[in-house]
């Protein structure tokens, strides 16, 4: 089993980046725009333009190599789902039709959800759900898993070091041959070593009055800026441009 | 300080948790998406992560001791999973599940039931989950639906396999609460 410890790549603000001037905000309307435009969208050639738009997105972002750390395992188990697909129903037309728009929907939402990930660090996070009015209930617990999402892949590659030192193996086919080995030796130290981070940081987030009622205030706010504008504005264009020339495509317009 | 209903210790455990989740779903979630696109059938996703969200689900229920912590769970997790492509209209039946759990959890708590009495949790989480989720793709008129309706069974399949698998991770957590209460882990 391949390390997960490239999802340590996401949740980090790429400082170089042109994307490090939009605010989260402006992320999230692109997220959630592309969300619901690929279920709005049917015709294979505008789904291919709304990936390739994604794909533009993260060559600005400067995040390739988080985007292609997961697409490149989506494409091997995308091209396994296909071949699968053209032994369990013999139909080429549904393989063409249907399939291909299910495999770009995947596709499209994933790198989507990647690119915000990728380009987000938690503080920039934070503060927007912040100024989205968010309840502390729900701020607090997202801010720990996603700080946390790191510590816990780190935490899990010390668990499998720890067992190849005793000489235990923690391959993909180990884990096949014998699932209760990653049960009792990786699965039940994590959830221990969870338990103690979590109150580790309790104790931490209560000695910095977590909790108390006064508004927090953060060194830097998030600001809308002219380039959120003008990306906002250039991605409705694109939007309501996709939407008509799907419609045309389709014989709706 | 203002009293929330949830603790800093309570809402630290559910973060720490939703992003074990999270990783766990990285590592199976690509067995899940094997399924999904090479199989489409609605609700096999869940096959793959369930059992981790059945068994951490029992151990935040045995920890937090308080009516929706594992709906708030289910919040976290789903909304972290949304900020890395998890589909949306897959985001509500999720957390229905987790609330229909929550509510066992509650009736269970009501009875005096001890926290063995818990096993069936992942079940219904998952379970339910899967009817959802076969309920959405037909209310959405998703195109997946073409081979369930040339194979109606196959949607029964995956309900009781999915009820199965989480039955199997709530009833093993069920147990690492027993273990972890007597090491001291868990008050």
């Amino acid at each position: 089993m391949s390390s997960p410890r490239g999802l340590s790549g996401l949740f980090r603000s790429r400082e170089s980046s042109p994307v490090r001037f939009l605010s989260v905000e402006t992320k999230m309307f692109h997220l959630a725009s592309v969300i619901i435009l690929s279920f709005v969208v049917r015709s294979a050639g505008c789904l291919f333009l709304l990936f390739l738009s994604t794909f533009a997105y993260s060559f600005f972002a400067r995040s390739l190599r988080a985007h292609f750390f997961i697409v490149k395992r989506m494409i091997f188990f995308a091209a396994v789902s296909v071949a699968l697909l053209a032994v369990v129903i013999r139909e080429p037309a549904y393989l063409a039709g249907t399939a291909v728009r299910i495999l770009a929907r995947v596709f499209i939402m994933s790198s989507a959800g990647i690119l915000f990930a990728a380009t987000t660090s938690p503080t920039e996070l934070i503060r927007a759900l912040d100024t989205l009015r968010a309840p502390k209930t729900l701020i607090f617990p997202i801010t720990v898993a996603v700080r946390f999402i790191p510590a816990i892949v780190r935490e899990t590659g010390e668990i499998a070091d720890s067992l190849k030192l005793k000489g235990i193996s923690v391959g993909f086919f180990d884990f096949l041959r014998h699932p209760g080995i990653y049960y009792r030796a990786i699965f039940m130290p994590l959830v221990i070593r969870s338990i103690s981070i979590s109150d580790e940081l309790a104790a931490a987030a209560e000695a910095r009055c977590f909790g108390s009622p006064l508004k927090r205030t953060f060194l830097r706010r998030n600001k809308v800026s002219a380039g959120d504008f003008i990306f906002v504005s250039a991605m409705t264009l694109f939007l309501i441009g996709l939407i008509i020339l799907d419609g045309k495509i389709r014989g709706v317009f | 300080m203002t009293k929330y209903y949830f603790t800093t210790r309570d809402l630290a455990f559910i973060g720490v948790t939703a992003s074990v989740l999270v990783v766990t779903g990285f590592f199976t979630g690509r067995l899940g998406r094997l399924f999904v696109m090479g199989l489409p059938i609605p609700g096999t996703y869940g096959l793959t992560n369930g059992f981790f969200d059945a068994f951490m689900g029992v151990i935040v229920a045995a920890k937090i001791r308080k009516f929706g912590a594992i709906t708030l769970l289910g919040i976290i997790e789903n909304a972290i999973k949304i900020m890395t492509g998890k589909p949306f209209y897959a985001v509500g039946p999720a957390i229905a599940g987790f609330l229909l759990a929550d509510f066992f959890i509650w009736l269970v708590r009501r009875g005096n039931g001890t926290d063995f009495c818990l096993w069936p949790v992942g079940g219904i989480l998952l379970g339910s989950r899967a009817i959802f989720k076969i309920a959405v793709f037909y209310l959405l008129g998703l195109p997946l639906l073409k081979i369930i309706r040339a194979h109606p069974l196959v949607s029964v399949w995956v309900i009781l396999l999915s009820f199965a698998i989480g039955t199997l991770g709530s009833f093993l957590a069920s147990q690492a609460v027993l273990e972890l209460r007597r090491a001291g882990v868990i008050e």
